[in-house]
């Protein structure tokens, strides 16, 4: 009888410790931003330059 | 002895203040020569602009992708005309190129997309796979 209970309550004991025990894997892929904003922040500056010299110039076509 | 001292700081002082306004003047000299040049470049351009605009109208040029002129026909008339339009606008690109520490044909792409938005229809463009195409 006491064998019997101590090995139903290993066995409960066990799958209570399978059932509490999660697992999260959580794949974090790199992530580069900073090259995107530095060839944003080139054409802006690019694109101001261009409209500044030939702004009037347009404006005359 | 200590009047000597204060001479020669005196000198050294008056040297660097030399140095520093031969400096200045070098600097706004340089930037009064690019901006009389940036002057001259945009009146040769402007005056260019009819005949550019009625060499488009007959479909005998057009702007490609790289920010020039093009001849899209095997009629190449003004062809002197066109040659330093394009010299004047690379002049352009490539001062713009150095300003803002970009290649000399990423501001000519630039160039080629605000052109592209701005011509009117009927105009031949080169799209960024390089074929082209009238407006429309």
């Amino acid at each position: 009888m006491i064998r019997k209970t101590i090995i139903i309550t290993g066995m409960l004991s066990f799958f209570f410790v399978q059932a509490c025990n999660t697992r999260h894997d959580v794949a974090v892929a790199p992530v580069e931003v900073k090259p995107i904003h530095i060839i944003i922040d080139v054409n802006i500056k690019v694109d101001r330059a261009l409209d500044n010299f030939f702004g009037d110039i347009d404006k005359a076509k | 002895m200590g009047q000597e001292v204060k001479w020669k700081g005196e000198d050294a002082m008056r040297d660097k203040i030399t140095k520093i306004v031969v400096l200045m003047l070098l600097v706004f000299t340089c930037g009064y020569s690019f901006a009389q040049d940036a002057n001259e470049l945009k009146t040769r351009m402007k005056e260019r602009i009819p005949v550019i605009q009625a060499l488009k109208s007959k479909g005998i040029i057009g702007e490609n992708n790289l920010g020039y002129l093009q001849f899209v026909s095997s009629v190449k008339e003004q062809e002197g005309l066109v040659n330093s339009e394009n010299t004047d606008r690379k002049a352009v690109y490539t001062a713009i190129a150095n300003q803002q520490g970009a290649s000399v044909d990423l501001v000519g792409k630039r160039r080629a997309n605000q052109i592209a938005q701005n011509a009117g229809a009927g105009e031949w463009l080169q799209d960024n796979a390089g074929k082209w195409y009238q407006k429309k």
